[in-house]
C-alpha cells in the first residue's frame, strides 16, 4: 500500500497553492513546494518544443512527487513510490476542487480559507488508500457532531472492536473502499482510532520493497537484521502468502512474541502486507460431498462452505460467519482437494 | 483569514548580462531557499488588520535566461521592480520594463524601485499612456496598477516596501 505524505493542489500559473494537507509530519512549506514545482513545470516547457507535455513524475530514492494536470490547478501527491490508484484519485480530487471552486481560482489573490472545507473531501477520496482494511476501528468520541450519514451510521453500528474493517465491509455489504472512505474521515476528526491486531492466523507476503531487503548489499536488509539479527530475514523469507503466522512459526521455531514484533516492524516499513484469501470450491457434486466425511455436522459444514466459497468473500468474514478459526476451515477445505482454488489478494 | 500573493522580484533589463540588483540586506531578513532554477524563493508574512497576507516572493536574479524566465511572470499578483540604484535610468528604459512586463503579466501591480523615479513618476504615467494610446490598447489615461517607490544611496530597499506593496495588493482583493 502507497505511503501518502503530502497533497499540493497549485493554481497553474500562479504557482500559489490553494490547498494543501500532510498526511505525516513533513515539514514542508506548501507555499515553497508550490512554487518550486511550477517553475521547474515552467523550465520543462521551454526545454522542449512540445508545449503540451506536462512533468508528471519527480523522483528520489526514498520518495515521488506524482503530478497530475487539471484546468487552472495541478496537483502534486508525495508518496513512497509512484502508484496508479493514487493518481486516479489525485485527478478525481482535482476534477471535484475545479467544480467546487472554479470561480473563486479567478481571484486577485488567493484567500486560502475559502478552501479549508475541502480537507473532508481529500482525506475520504484518499481513505482507501490511507486506512489499512485489516486495521481494527474503534470509537473514542461519540458527540453529537459525528457526521452520520450514510453509509457512516452503518459503519458505526458494526464496529465493536472485533471485526477489521474488511469484515465490516462484508457485514454492511458495502465495498471496502467506500468503508476505508468513511473511516478516514472519521479518523481525521478524531471519533474513531485504528488499531493494529495480529494473529496467528493472519497471512502476509513481502511487498517489492523487500525484494531490496533479501540482498546482503542493502541497507534494508541491514536494518532489519540490526534490528533482529538474521531471524528478522528468516521471516520476512518465510512469508509467502500462502501459509498463516502458525505454520511460519512451527517451521522457525521463535517465540511468539518475537514473532508479532518482527511482522509488526516489516508492516509499519511496508516490507510486507496483509495477504486475504478467498476460496472457491468448483466442479464437485452434492454426492461427491456426502462421501467426503460419514460426520453428518462435517457434511453440513461442507455444504455451508460449498455455498458461500464463490470467491466473493474472504476467508476472514468466512469464519466469522461461522464462528470458526480460519485454520480450522482452510485445514477442513483440503477436504475437497483440488476442487478447492484460493485467490490471494494483497492488501 | 490568509490571504496569498506571487510577488515576482526582478530587475531593469537593458542587456542579456547577468545583473544582480538584488541582495539580502534588500529584502526583509529571513530564511532564503535556494533552487538553482535561477530563481530563488522567500516567504513574508504580513499582519495587515485583521489579515493575514503571504507574499510569496519569487527572486529572479537578473536576466540570465530571460526566455525560460519570462513564464514566471504569467500568473503574478505583484511584481517588483528594481532599477539601478546608482544612477538614474532614462524614462523610455524605464518604459519599455514596463511594457515588456505587461507582456506576460497584464494585471498586476508593478512597483517600480529607483533613483528619483518617483518624482518623475507623472511623465513616466503620462508617456507610457500615450504610447498605449497609439497601439490602441486603451482609450484614455487609466488605472495602470503601477507604483513608484524612491530609493537614495544611504537607505537601500527597506522592509517598509514590502509592507507598502502589501497593502497595495490587499486592496485590489474582495476580501
Amino acid at each position: 500500500m502507497v505511503k501518502l505524505q503530502g497533497l499540493y493542489i497549485i493554481l497553474k500559473l500562479r504557482g500559489i497553492p490553494a490547498f494543501s494537507m500532510e498526511f505525516v509530519h513533513a515539514n514542508l512549506h506548501p507555499d515553497l513546494v508550490s512554487g518550486f514545482l511550477t517553475a521547474i513545470s515552467h523550465f520543462a516547457k521551454e526545454l522542449r518544443s512540445d508545449k503540451q507535455k506536462d512533468i508528471n513524475l519527480i523522483k528520489r530514492e526514498d520518495f515521488v512527487i506524482m503530478i497530475e494536470d487539471g484546468g487552472k490547478i495541478f496537483g502534486a501527491l508525495i508518496a513512497d513510490f509512484d502508484d496508479r490508484d493514487a493518481r486516479a484519485i489525485l485527478k478525481r480530487v482535482l476534477n471535484l476542487f475545479e467544480e467546487e471552486f472554479d470561480k473563486d481560482l479567478d481571484e486577485f489573490g488567493i484567500n486560502t480559507l475559502i478552501f479549508e472545507n475541502f480537507k473532508d473531501i481529500a482525506v475520504k477520496e484518499f481513505g482507501s488508500l490511507l486506512v489499512n482494511p485489516f486495521y481494527f476501528p474503534k470509537i473514542i468520541n461519540s458527540d453529537e457532531n459525528i457526521p452520520m450519514d450514510p453509509p457512516i451510521d452503518q459503519i458505526l453500528c458494526l464496529i465493536d472492536g472485533e471485526k477489521n474493517l474488511s469484515e465490516i465491509a462484508y457485514e454492511a455489504s458495502i465495498p471496502v473502499e467506500e468503508v476505508c472512505q468513511a473511516i478516514s474521515l472519521l479518523e481525521s476528526k478524531n471519533y474513531v482510532e485504528m488499531k493494529v491486531k495480529i494473529v496467528l492466523e493472519d497471512i502476509f507476503s513481502p511487498t517489492e520493497k523487500a525484494t531490496e531487503a533479501f540482498s546482503r548489499e542493502t541497507r534494508y536488509h541491514s536494518k532489519i537484521v540490526d534490528q533482529f539479527g538474521d531471524t528478522g530475514i528468516d521471516v520476512l523469507y518465510a512469508l509467502d502468502g500462502k501459509r498463516d503466522l502458525g505454520e511460519i512459526n512451527d517451521e522457525l521455531q521463535i517465540a511468539v512474541n518475537d514473532l508479532l514484533k518482527i511482522i509488526v516492524y516489516l508492516l509499519e516499513e511496508e516490507f510486507i502486507t496483509w495477504v486475504e484469501l478467498y476460496p472457491i470450491i468448483r466442479g464437485i457434486s452434492p454426492e461427491q460431498i456426502m462421501a467426503l466425511t460419514s460426520d453428518s455436522v462435517e457434511q453440513a459444514l461442507a455444504f455451508t462452505l460449498l455455498n458461500m466459497c464463490d470467491g466473493t468473500y474472504p476467508l476472514s468474514s468466512i469464519s466469522r460467519k461461522l464462528e470458526l478459526p480460519r485454520g480450522e476451515i482452510r485445514q477442513f477445505l483440503k477436504k475437497f482437494q483440488n476442487n478447492v482454488r484460493w485467490i490471494e489478494k494483497k492488501i | 483569514m490568509t490571504i496569498k500573493f506571487k510577488v515576482i522580484v526582478t530587475g531593469s533589463s537593458n542587456s542579456d548580462e547577468e545583473v544582480f540588483l538584488i541582495e539580502e540586506k534588500d529584502i526583509l531578513k529571513g530564511e532564503k531557499y535556494q533552487t538553482n532554477l535561477g530563481l530563488d524563493f522567500k516567504l513574508q508574512y504580513k499582519v495587515i488588520g485583521e489579515k493575514s497576507v503571504n507574499l510569496i516572493l519569487w527572486l529572479t536574479k537578473g536576466d540570465k535566461h530571460k526566455q525560460i524566465k519570462q513564464n514566471f511572470f504569467k500568473g503574478a499578483d505583484g511584481i517588483v521592480v528594481l532599477f539601478d540604484t546608482s544612477t538614474e535610468d532614462k524614462i523610455d528604459q524605464i518604459i519599455n520594463r514596463i511594457q515588456e512586463l505587461r507582456e506576460n503579466s497584464p494585471t498586476s501591480t508593478i512597483l517600480l524601485i529607483g533613483r528619483n523615479i518617483r518624482n518623475r513618476m507623472n511623465q513616466i504615467v503620462e508617456e507610457y499612456t500615450r504610447r498605449l494610446i497609439k497601439e490602441g490598447k486603451v482609450q484614455k489615461r487609466t488605472d495602470l496598477n503601477i507604483d513608484f517607490y524612491d530609493v537614495l544611496d544611504e537607505e537601500g530597499v527597506g522592509p517598509a516596501i514590502l509592507d507598502f506593496f502589501a497593502r497595495k495588493l490587499l486592496s485590489r482583493t474582495n476580501y
